[in-house]
């Protein structure tokens, strides 16, 4: 009987947390790498959705249009490695913009988002108001969101030259 | 065991198979560029940019030595990612910066 009842609560424990995945876990983040030899300043934009059972508020569900928070800059030195996001990366979906101290650029056609040249910055995309700012084209790095117990946790991307 | 086996049943009627959710919310629209088509539906906001930022980066799916994976999702987007040398986009960035964009929300 007991053994029965602890049984029962490993697998209800080990359920709840597969399926809700919104708590951070050891082995939950995505990553940004500078393998240049330049400083190099990331913007980085992310929407996940909190719903039931999946993914995790982001601060910008209310925008209906589009509901991304956008942050930067991560600055980050040659061959050091950053974490931009420390939730579950395949709750999200992804995009990043990067320029180094000499001249390079990574962008994309992934979409553009509103990105303040000045930084630290950290809004949600869709705002109205924030259509007097810059606006950069960003790399997808995952353009879908994932739900349940088999969803990609980490992922990390290298900026090369 | 016999609990375990309901609430495993429970666990798959649920859909705990790592269902994907393709663009939600929807991806962002791409803003007057030559890859427009290929951009997904969503509304379009603010002004197109900057041409001389359009250098697309080159992606690659060959990770490097000792790299974690990437996205192995098949969705086209590598996690090595080659910049590209555009120094007019450094000057536009340096100069807005004296513009003070800081805390913009």
């Amino acid at each position: 009987m007991k053994r029965s009842l602890k049984c029962s609560m490993l697998a209800a424990t080990l359920f709840v947390t597969t399926l809700f995945g919104a708590t951070p876990s050891a082995h939950a983040w995505y990553k940004v790498k500078n393998a240049t030899p330049n400083p190099v300043s990331v913007a980085y934009a992310y929407a996940s959705t909190s719903g039931f059972l999946c993914g995790y508020g982001d601060g910008c569900d209310d925008i209906t249009t589009r509901g991304f928070r956008v942050k930067g800059y991560f600055n980050i030195a040659p061959g050091g490695i950053i974490v931009v996001n420390s939730r579950t990366y395949g709750n999200a979906q992804h995009y990043i913009w990067a320029i180094d101290t000499v001249g390079h650029v990574w962008s994309g056609n992934g979409g553009a988002f509103g990105t303040p040249y000045g930084g630290p910055f950290d809004r949600c995309e869709g705002n109205f108001k924030d259509l007097d700012i810059p606006y950069q084209n960003y790399i997808a790095i995952r353009k879908t969101t994932c739900c349940g117990g088999s969803c990609q946790s980490d992922a990390t991307s290298t900026l090369i030259l | 065991m016999r609990s375990v086996i309901p609430i495993l049943g429970l666990f798959v009627l649920l859909g705990c198979g790592g269902a994907e959710t393709p663009d939600t919310p929807a991806a962002p629209a791409t803003l007057g560029t030559a890859d427009e088509g290929a951009a997904s539906t969503g509304a379009m906001f603010g002004p197109a940019p900057a041409s001389t930022l359009e250098a697309t980066a080159l992606v690659t799916s060959t990770p490097a030595q000792g790299e974690t994976l990437g996205d192995a999702q098949g969705q086209g987007e590598g996690q090595i990612l080659r910049g590209v040398f555009n120094p007019e986009a450094l000057r536009a960035f340096q100069a807005e910066r004296s513009k003070n964009w800081g805390g913009v929300k």
